[in-house]
């Protein structure tokens, strides 16, 4: 009986040992404002901001003034310019795909930049201060955008996607998401007749639409992006609908819904960029 | 029966059984060293291990453990499966993957050091020898040498110091002995960088005889260890770290390192032996074992879309930015610049090629503060397991020529299969759902539910979620052994059946299988057995030749009987017993001071099953892949031999070519984890009609063990001072293949199959439109205008390239008064610091192409048919061994 004890003993005492001296202990992180590990400290929280209007009509208006209906002119900022928002942007379904959108009280614009799951450092609400000086910035297809350029066999140079890593020396976020301090701008009929192509992109609500679609699948063919029409009165949106997103096999609600999302430009085509499928609400 | 030869071959050579126990000892060590290090991609398997049988009888098994360890060397390139491991008798190898886990006894070199190896013919008196031997270790505690024993030793392996105690009373005048054992192993960080070790281990025993004809012995072991793994990674990952030690598991947190993959086992064991001396002539031996195991791994998991989190996912290696393979791409200034951006990356400073830690948990704080769930966690993966073996073995010998052997084994053994929440890294919340099958069901589907009668549960740290289900073995074994020895002639006669049950029992309801996931499996049963016969002349005391035969069939492990284990019960169709016919033919020579030993063997396996787990890329799941009926066959050359130039110096020679070959192609299933469905099989091209899914693996060759491995040693003992060194030359190491990337539906989506168009060429051979070289590299099915198969090619399997390793030794006894010694051992191995030797490693399980609806597109930029992940040696590394007897 001794014996068993004994051994019964060693070997609680052995295993609790072992648990005590665990060499595999972490203590949780938390990151304060200024010490996020994502995006460059180095940027001033209090840098000199241009608004997102500013830098399309006032610092670079003739990259819109074309009268092509596919304009993809671009150019370098060489001066320091920062400009500030918060993320309207959310690629956690995949139907936003590379993409960020940031918008300030004056407007919105779209940043490429080449890396996915970027709704996990910059979630919808966070405000950032991007600073613009060596990134490209123009328009894409008509649409002003925030990117690189690139040479494309097809078009020849042409604005495309930052690396991350170049991104990430380029942003700096400034204190916690607050989600519920971006408030769409509601969008209507009369509203979406008058836009000019410095007015994309837009973070926007369309309330008591419908769906052209309803009772079908948002995407169900493998690696395609489906056109869905959103009727606003006469006018209709085409809301891109890619069969990555994770809400791409959910059924499209019938009758009167309100739509939130990016409304983009491609040439002369209104798009609507749903993020989630909760911006969809009956 | 190679024991009967040898037996006699090593009479009267006591020096060389000196250096016998002192390999002995250093066996031990490299298989500590070696059989825990290395873990493929997927945990749940360990990769091989070599097959470490430390015979006494045969030069060639007695060596071989020692000498080719750093090379991962397979005895005929066996699985360690095919190699059993006893503890006073009683079977101790895992029942669901059949490998003996050699963590169990870590650090226990002093307890387990009296061991019995014999190899698949010899006669025994413990058990049914399988094709790749036996040892069986004698842990009773009066067989320990009496006092103690305290070591302490210092090397750059997985550990940086050891230190053991071992004291036993011996057999004491009242009948009791006592033994105990206690060691630690550490290292802060090993010779991997981030990896650490941390390992504790006891063994105690106590023994009680009565008079000459009764003892109980009762000895408890375990040795809880905690331990970070290393990886396997590409060619380029490793060019780009400027290392083939490159190790991708770890990454700073706050500056501090720490490894995603860490295993922490337990499997405390206690064994019961009841010996009975019936009568001079005969022998009862009964022992009862319990072990309860705890086996998990740690590994990063990541949720919704968030990025992978891993430093060499081939998204971040400047390959994956243009075909670098393609030397007629004309790169453009933009290929050029993400190029550069991914090497400046992985090549700036440590921290661009390992797991940024920070960046993690800073992103599940940013999704704690819009309500979101983790996106980053630790989840560990348990392997645990309840085992009771009863065994009892009864010798007899009937006279001087005649001796009988038999026994009884059963198990009853529970495996319990589960993952846990290790570390939610800050996260508020995570919540049991399958991500995959999310994104292709959608969130609020059944079928993404991990758990349907758990429906949404929000996960804790320390909860259980993803998969939970128990496999239950039950095995039986009935055996006997005959042996007639008169000298010249030797005869050993075999045989054995065994029954065995399989069954899993689901402890969650599965969304992808809601009706196939929860609850029993129902039992499957097989029943099988074999024989063998070893016959040895011996027409003078010079020579002797053996000749050895076997056949046998044993049940698949339950590893490889389900074919989705995690998520559904369904058996593999057809499951089969695996035949094992083994075969050996050896001549021994003893002349003055030459021994040696030449055997050939041929060993052919049918109705095999092989599961892998992995995920798979291409098409974005978790995906198993079975392989069953498969046809492999072992053949080649050992040999062994020793040339005495003086009584304490003596040159020794080992050697084995070999070839281990997968002969047919097998069937195949293949099943996502986070789908409903089986995959569908593919269509005859010519006849369009649905074909069984195969493998084309017909020619490829077992991989991670060097097929030719040669060594040539010296050794030269003087006034107490041991000196020894050897040349060792490894080559034809093979990359483990993949099956996913020959299934016969890849080879369709690549365009790998041809079709005869019915004219001949110029030698009369039906011509496909394609050339051989082609066929070689790329693999390819060829068909008749019938619709038949003509031939089939294998995608080629690649090979490591060859090379030397020297190894050298020096050890030191002195002894002290009162009977006490110091012994002193440095071993040093890889002396030329040879860092470009592969062990081998492993394809990555998904092909070059894009899918579109489940048809093939564009080829993608990174080419993984051409980056496997691999493994090497480690470079110089030293142990130094210092004894106190007292």
């Amino acid at each position: 009986m001794k014996r068993h004890m004994f051994s019964m003993l060693s070997l609680l005492t052995t295993a609790v040992l072992l648990s005590a001296c665990s060499m595999n202990q972490f203590d949780d992180l938390t990151f304060s404002d200024g010490n996020y590990p994502y995006g460059n400290n180095a940027i001033p929280a209090d840098a000199p901001i241009t608004t997102i209007q500013a830098l399309k009509t006032e610092k670079y208006p003739q990259l819109f003034q074309s009268s092509s209906t596919y304009n993809y002119q671009y150019t370098t900022v060489e001066e320091d310019l920062y400009i500030s928002g918060r993320i309207v942007s959310n690629d956690e379904s995949g139907n936003v795909y590379k993409t960020i959108a940031i918008a300030d009280e004056t407007g919105a614009v779209v940043i490429g930049v080449n890396a996915t799951g970027l709704y996990s450092f910059l979630p919808m609400g966070q405000r950032v201060i991007v600073s613009l000086k060596g990134l490209d910035f123009g328009a894409y297809s008509n649409m002003p955008e925030i990117g690189k350029a690139f040479m494309s066999d097809k078009y020849g140079l042409q604005l495309g996607r930052i690396s991350q890593k170049d991104f990430e020396q380029h942003v700096r976020l400034i204190g916690k998401p607050e989600p519920t301090a971006i408030v769409p701008e509601e969008m209507t009929e009369a509203k979406l007749k008058n836009l000019k192509a410095t007015d994309y992109p837009r973070y926007i609500i369309l309330k008591d639409v419908t769906f052209a679609d309803g009772g079908r699948q948002y995407a169900p063919v493998d690696n395609t992006t489906e056109d869905r029409y959103v009727n606003v009165g006469s006018q209709k949106i085409d809301c891109r609908m890619s069969s990555y997103s994770n809400f791409a096999l959910d059924t499209i609600p019938r009758g009167r819904v309100s739509v939130t999302g990016l409304l983009t430009l491609y040439g002369s085509t209104k798009q609507l960029l749903v993020r989630v499928v909760d911006d969809i609400k009956k | 029966m190679v024991c009967l030869l040898l037996t006699a071959v090593c009479a009267g050579r006591a020096q060389v059984v000196t250096t016998g126990n002192q390999a002995a000892s250093e066996t031990d060590e490299s298989a500590f060293t070696f059989t825990e290090s290395q873990l493929g991609e997927d945990d749940d398997a360990i990769q091989s291990v070599s097959a470490l049988v430390s015979s006494t009888n045969d030069i060639f098994l007695r060596e071989v453990g020692f000498l080719f360890s750093p090379m991962r060397f397979k005895v005929r390139a066996l699985d360690s499966k095919y190699n059993d491991v006893l503890v006073n008798g009683v079977l101790m190898n895992d029942a669901e993957t059949g490998r003996f886990s050699y963590g169990m006894i870590g650090g226990l070199n002093e307890a387990t050091r009296n061991q019995e190896g014999v190899g698949s013919f010899e006669t025994n008196r413990f058990a049914f020898i399988p094709v790749g031997g036996a040892s069986n270790i004698n842990m009773r505690a009066s067989q320990y040498a009496t006092g103690s024993k305290a070591t302490i030793s210092l090397c750059n392996r997985n550990y940086l110091a050891r230190a053991m105690f071992t004291h036993s009373t011996g057999l004491m005048r009242n009948g009791w002995a006592f033994t105990v054992s206690a060691s630690y192993r550490w290292a802060n960080e090993g010779v991997i960088e981030g990896t650490f070790y941390n390992a504790f281990g006891y063994f105690l025993a106590a023994q009680k005889k009565w008079g000459d004809r009764h003892s109980l012995s009762l000895s408890t072991w375990g040795a809880p260890t905690e331990r970070a793994q290393q990886s396997a990674a590409t060619e380029e990952a490793f060019a780009l770290a400027g290392s083939h030690y490159y190790n991708p598991y770890w990454g700073y947190q706050n500056g501090v390192k720490r490894n995603a993959r860490v295993v922490t086992s337990f499997e405390p064991t206690a064994v019961a032996t009841w010996d009975f001396n019936i009568n001079e002539d005969s022998r009862l031996v009964t022992s009862a074992s319990f072990k309860y195991s705890n086996y998990g791994t740690t590994a990063l998991g990541w949720n919704g879309n968030a990025a992978d989190p891993r430093p060499d996912y081939y998204k971040k290696l400047p390959s994956s930015a243009y075909n670098v393979w393609d030397a007629t791409y004309r790169v453009t200034a933009d290929d050029y610049a993400a190029w550069k951006g991914l090497y400046d990356t992985f090549t700036g400073s440590p921290a661009g090629r390992q797991i940024n830690w920070d960046q993690l948990y800073f992103a599940n704080q940013q999704a704690n503060a819009v309500g979101g769930e983790a996106l980053y966690y630790v989840e560990e993966r348990h392997n645990d397991q309840m085992a009771l073996n009863l065994t009892s073995t009864f010798n007899r010998t009937l006279n001087r020529f005649n001796r009988l052997v038999g026994g009884v084994a059963l198990s009853a053994t529970q495996g319990m299969h589960y993952k846990t929440m290790s570390d939610l890294l800050g996260a508020d919340t995570y919540i049991d759902v399958d991500k995959f099958a999310a994104r292709d069901y959608g969130r609020g589907s059944d079928i993404a539910q991990n758990d349907l009668n758990h429906r949404d549960r929000q996960i804790y740290e320390g909860d259980v979620f993803g998969y939970n289900y128990n496999i239950y073995v039950n095995k039986a074994r009935v055996w006997g052994q005959y042996a007639f020895n008169n000298g010249p002639l030797a005869l050993v006669l075999s045989g054995q059946v065994n029954g065995t049950t399989l069954e899993r029992f689901g402890l969650m309801q599965n969304g992808r299988a809601a009706d196939r996931s929860y609850g029993s499996s129902g039992v499957a049963k097989f029943l099988g057995g074999g024989g063998k016969a070893s016959f040895t002349w011996r027409p003078n005391a010079r020579n002797v030749i053996s000749l050895n035969a076997g056949y046998q069939k044993d049940a698949p492990l339950a590893y490889n009987a389900f074919i989705a284990n995690r998520t559904r019960s369904d058996f593999v169709h057809d499951l089969k017993l695996e035949g094992v016919l083994n075969t050996e033919l050896s001549y021994a020579l003893t002349a003055g001071p030459f021994q040696g030993r030449v055997a050939g063997y041929y060993i052919r396996f049918d109705n095999a099953v092989e599961q892998t787990a992995f995920y798979n890329d291409s098409q974005s799941h978790f995906t198993y892949l079975t392989m069953n009926g498969i046809e492999r066959t072992h053949y080649g050359v050992e040999a062994a031999a020793i040339m005495h130039v003086t009584s304490s110096f003596y040159f020794t020679f080992i050697g084995n070519v070999g070839e281990a070959l997968y002969t047919n192609n097998p069937t195949a299933v293949l099943t996502y984890e986070d789908a409903s469905a089986y995959i569908a099989s593919p269509k005859n091209p010519v006849t369009g009609q649905e074909e069984q899914l195969r493998v084309i693996a017909e020619g490829c060759r077992v991989g991670s063990t060097p097929l030719t491995a040669l060594s040539l040693g010296v050794d030269y003992n003087v006034n107490g001072w041991y000196l020894g060194a050897n040349v060792n030359y490894y080559d034809r190491v093979f990359i483990g293949f993949s099956p996913y990337n020959r299934l016969t539906n890849i080879y369709q989506a690549n365009q790998k199959c041809y079709i005869s168009d019915g004219s001949v060429d110029e030698n009369g051979n039906p011509s496909f439109g394609v050339d051989e070289a082609t066929l070689l590299e790329n693999g390819g099915i060829l068909y008749n205008a019938d619709g038949s198969i003509y031939k089939t090619y294998s995608v080629r399997q690649r090979q490591c390239k060859g090379g030397f390793m020297v190894d050298a030794n020096i050890g030191h006894n002195i002894r002290l008064k009162k009977g006490r010694s110091v012994s002193i051992n440095l071993t040093v191995n890889n002396l030329l610091n040879n860092t470009n030797m592969c062990t081998g490693g492993y394809e990555q399980s998904r092909d070059d192409l894009y899918y579109e609806n489940g048809t093939a597109g564009d080829a993608r930029t990174y080419v993984f048919s051409k980056n496997p992940k691999l493994y090497y040696a480690n470079a110089l590394n030293a142990f130094l061994n210092v004894g106190f007897k007292f």
